[in-house]
């Protein structure tokens, strides 16, 4: 674990890190990278022969792959850090072929964030682990609206990334870890990226900072539902997803008016149950608006297999997991294992809920478009329900595309497929049949009731009834997930 | 292993019966093409399998490599006997009363393909080993034109797969290779297939058919480019990429006269400075055929090496010393890249040559594709303006808009096959308006103010089988 006492020594490392380019471009460019880094031990080797005997070569040795080097190589690759004092800080040990690195370092979104060793494909070998930026990091960092602030929250901050990219647009982060090692780790981090109005404190969940309101609290918790407790940053206390519910009623109760909460979470619902249904309850009655995206339900061997994939080496430990998992799942009466996002908006009044089935792949940064789900569903809710949507004056948000795929027969072009997506920040489509096509395309800002007339002209009465009947929930839809927005 | 139809036909009824095919796999167990023998999903897989008998009882013996007990075994292959398939060597029954089998049988589209075991996370023990329907394989059988022949001869023929495809519309087809061992698993899969038509010859390449001509030749051979000669159906042993260079000039040879068509995969070295195509170009001159060129990648010497010698990668030291040896090799040779992909030839045509990046995996419609591609060089350059031409049926075109005020702005237009072989162009706004005019009965002369600086952009969309000549 990294000292936090030698501050000075924790700048000259970050002097060292700039003077070698150890970014996010150089890693890219030097290993031909087209994703994010990952240490599969399979490129290990190829990495070994792209990178040079330079100072970045030598620390992507040390702090991206893992591996010893000579001590003369690292010192030269460390100045103005001296070997020595790197030692005394705890991010080097000496090594049967010189030295190592005791710390992974990896540059993303403008920081370097300093985590535990990662293990390639084995299982961690320590309770209190600190991971780095995996890919729930990077989905949560995307959907966090960025806008300034006075407060940010992130509860269980690991290896406090959230906290320093809140940082980064409000007036001052918190980042509380119930792992002492992550406090630690976090703020080795903030020193490590001159991030001077970010806070760290040792507790669980929200006791560190009982009584306090956020304008933003963000949270990657250990989601997973299992019988296990091996791993701080996996696996949740409590049974089943009675962490998630608690994290999501108190992350409510501590927003300020207007401020979101970003959570990723994990629930368990009955096969035949809508997948929104247990999340809807934990939300009723908490003073917030609720943006639901649900990423994927699955069942419970499904589920078991792909989070114990690590152990497969082992083949008894691996169905033995598997074993242990479904029967707690029996034992519980588990059907289906979901996970997503639960995004809160604090505001006065009656508040509504809303949940969207989506993909949540690798996107851009997305939380404006977060930001205008919520504006979208107000607009909705002032609306009402039935025909009253009729006098809307709505547009396809600007950043849309259609995507669509036609056909032409005899020099008639016929369109086979249609779909709806922004350019950039959310990644999801909506399908878009003949009817709907038109209909967007005709959506010009003027009274929806208008646009409809134009689109049944010449119709007969019934089919311009049925034409309103299925146009209203479709516009209904384009405005809940932010593919059409009110006319200016 | 014994090519007996007494006992290998009551095998195939047990399999027909039991529905063991690929679609069924997927739909019944929902992990299509994870079913290996790695045993580090053996938990996973055993529990989807569950009890779904006889189907299970199938994947365990013939895709998972495990054993089962005797009379399970006994129901599941019934009407076969085991003790005739343990005759036969397909199977082996063991102490305790449990039974396993000696070969991977994987199921093809409608056929069965017995090979030996794979596993992903151990390289083959046997210098012999028969390699199963891979990845390529299969891209070769899409590849292959599906128009009725008389005869054809598969080169290097490994499980027999090629030849299996190809015994369904040529009524004679010679399998040959230089491998004893392939040769048996060939007359196995022919037989368990029901298959009458594959001869079986012993010896390299084309020596077992020297001086005979068929319609189609097909060729899945070992044309990795590197240092080893540790697999038979991986290595050449001869240096660089000459020996695939060998192979493909001496395919017109083999071909009928009269429009036989030659398909071969090959990798190849090309440099940075020149067009991928160049080296294969030359290989292809003066055959007295019509020649395709179809590219799926190029790698770099270090990123060629690594995913070949990928199923090292969990024994550190050999997978750096192949690495290693194979760049060492490269570099003795000057090798810059390495394409992949696959030359078509037809003999009689005027020495015409088309090359086309085909960066996707073809469908099974690809033969088609092939032929139409081929056909594409009889249209004379001078002709092309006046001839009628069409959007093929199975063309799409793909846009990306956005709209303003009513107003669709296209960002994109790309014009492609599918079902086949996934070729594509970008079309631009006129090229866009072109297509649909010729498509709608009109002549490029017709419809473009300046034909000849339009002719370029024409032709390669007729080289590329994008535009048809019309009816």
């Amino acid at each position: 674990m990294p000292a936090t006492d030698d501050a000075e020594g924790i700048d000259l490392l970050r002097a060292a890190l700039d003077r070698a380019g150890y970014t996010v471009e150089t890693i890219r460019d030097t290993l031909g990278l087209v994703g994010p880094f990952s240490r599969d031990p399979h490129d290990v080797p190829v990495y070994l022969r792209l990178l040079r005997g330079d100072a970045f070569g030598t620390l992507a040795r040390l702090f991206l792959l893992g591996l010893q080097v000579d001590a003369d190589a690292a010192r030269g690759a460390l100045a103005p850090l001296e070997l020595e004092r790197a030692e005394r800080m705890g991010v080097f040990a000496p090594a049967a072929d010189g030295v190592e690195a005791t710390i992974d370092l990896l540059p993303w979104n403008g920081l370097r964030i300093a985590s535990d060793l990662a293990a390639s494909d084995l299982p961690p070998t320590r309770e209190d682990y600190v991971i780095g930026v995996h890919p729930p990091t990077v989905t949560l960092a995307e959907l966090t609206p960025r806008r300034a602030a006075r407060a940010a929250l992130d509860v269980g901050t690991g290896s406090g990334v959230q906290a320093l990219l809140a940082a980064a647009h409000c007036e001052r982060a918190v980042g509380t870890d119930v792992n002492p090692r992550a406090v630690e780790f976090a703020r080795f981090n903030a020193r490590l990226n001159g991030v001077a109005n970010a806070e760290f404190r040792s507790g669980d969940l929200f006791e560190p900072v009982a009584g306090e309101r956020f304008d933003l609290i963000v949270c990657n918790p250990p989601y997973v539902i299992s019988p296990e407790s091996a791993y701080a940053f996996r696996d949740g206390p409590g049974r089943a997803d009675a962490f998630c519910e608690e994290l999501v009623r108190r992350s409510a109760a501590q927003l300020a008016d207007g401020g979101y909460a970003i959570l990723l979470v994990g629930w368990v619902h009955g096969r035949e149950e809508p997948w929104s249904a247990p999340v809807r309850s934990w939300v009723e009655g908490s003073g917030c608006d609720a943006i639901v995206l649900h990423t994927a339900s699955q069942d419970p061997l499904s589920y078991a297999a792909s989070w114990n994939k690590a152990l497969r080496w082992d083949r008894l430990a691996y169905a033995s997991a598997i074993e242990r998992w479904l029967d707690y799942d029996r034992e519980l009466g588990i059907e289906a294992l979901a996970w997503g996002v639960v995004c809160l908006r604090r505001r006065g009044g009656s508040n509504w809920f809303a949940g969207h089935s989506v993909g949540l792949g690798r996107m851009d940064a997305a939380g404006h478009h977060v930001e205008r789900m919520f504006e979208t569903h107000d607009y909705l809710e002032r609306l009402g329900g039935g025909q009253t949507l009729l006098s809307a004056r709505v547009v396809l948000a600007p950043d849309h595309r259609i995507d669509q795929t036609l056909a032409v027969e005899d020099g008639e072009r016929v369109v086979e497929r249609a779909a709806l997506r922004l350019a950039g920040g959310f990644n999801f489509e909506l399908e878009l049949n003949e009817n709907a096509l038109e209909l967007v395309s005709r959506l010009d800002g003027s009274p929806l009731a208008d646009v409809l007339d134009a689109m049944g002209d010449g119709a007969t009465a019934a089919a311009r009834r049925e034409l309103v009947e299925t146009a209203l929930p479709m516009v209904r839809a384009l405005l809940a997930l932010g593919f059409a927005v009110p006319a200016e | 292993m014994k090519a007996d139809p007494a006992t290998l036909g009551p095998l195939r009824e047990a399999l027909a019966a039991a529905d063991y095919s690929e679609a069924r796999l997927a739909e019944r167990f929902g992990i299509q093409g994870a079913l290996s023998p790695d045993e580090r999903e053996r938990p996973f897989h055993l529990r989807v399998l569950g009890d779904a008998r006889p189907l299970s009882t199938l994947v365990r013996l013939f895709l998972l490599a495990l054993d089962v007990g005797r009379d399970e075994a006994a129901a599941a292959l019934a009407p076969a006997s085991l003790e005739s398939l343990a005759a036969g060597g397909l199977l082996e029954l063991g102490d305790g009363g449990r039974v396993c089998s000696t070969l991977a049988l994987h199921p093809v589209a409608d056929l069965y393909v017995a090979s030996d075991w794979e596993r992903e996370d151990r390289a083959p023990e046997r210098r012999d080993h028969v390699l199963g329907p891979s990845a390529p394989s299969r891209s070769l059988v899409a590849l292959t034109p599906r128009e009725p022949v008389r005869s054809a001869l598969d080169v290097g023929t490994g499980c027999g797969l090629q030849a299996l495809e190809t015994a369904r519309h040529a009524p004679r087809v010679v399998a040959a290779d230089v491998n004893p061992r392939a040769l048996e698993l060939t007359r196995l899969n022919a037989v368990l297939n029901g298959l009458e038509n594959v001869e079986t010859r012993e010896g390299s390449l084309f020596d077992p058919v020297e001086g005979e001509r068929f319609d189609l030749v097909v060729c899945n051979p070992p044309y990795v480019v590197s240092p080893e000669t540790a697999y038979v159906f991986r290595d050449s042993g001869l240096p660089g990429d000459s020996f695939c260079e060998a192979l493909v000039r001496r395919v017109p040879r083999f071909l009928s006269a009269d429009g036989g068509i030659g398909l071969a995969l090959v990798s190849w070295v090309h440099c940075t400075a020149e067009d991928w195509s160049a080296p294969l170009r030359r290989w292809v001159d003066g055959s007295g055929c019509d020649a395709l060129l179809i590219r799926r990648h190029s790698l770099d010497p270090l990123a060629y090496a690594a995913a070949w010698n990928r199923i090292l990668a969990l024994e550190p030291d050999a997978y750096e010393a192949a690495l290693a040896r194979w760049l060492a090799y490269y570099e003795e040779l000057r090798v810059e890249l390495i394409g992949w992909g696959a030359v078509v030839l037809r003999r009689g045509g005027r020495g015409a040559v088309t090359a086309v990046d085909v960066p996707g995996e073809p469908e099974s419609g690809a033969g088609a594709h092939v032929s139409r591609l081929l056909d594409a060089h009889r249209l004379a350059d001078g002709a092309l303006l006046d001839t009628r031409l069409a959007l093929p049926d199975d063309h799409r075109i793909e846009q990306a808009l956005a709209l303003r005020n009513g107003q669709a702005t296209v960002e994109q237009s790309v014009l492609r096959l599918v079902g086949g072989l996934p070729v594509e162009a970008r079309l631009d706004l006129q090229a866009l308006q072109l297509v649909a005019e010729l498509d709608a009965g009109r002549t490029a002369r017709e419809v473009l103010s300046d034909p000849e600086a339009g002719l370029p952009a024409l032709r390669q969309l007729v080289e590329l089988g994008l535009l048809v000549p019309a009816g």
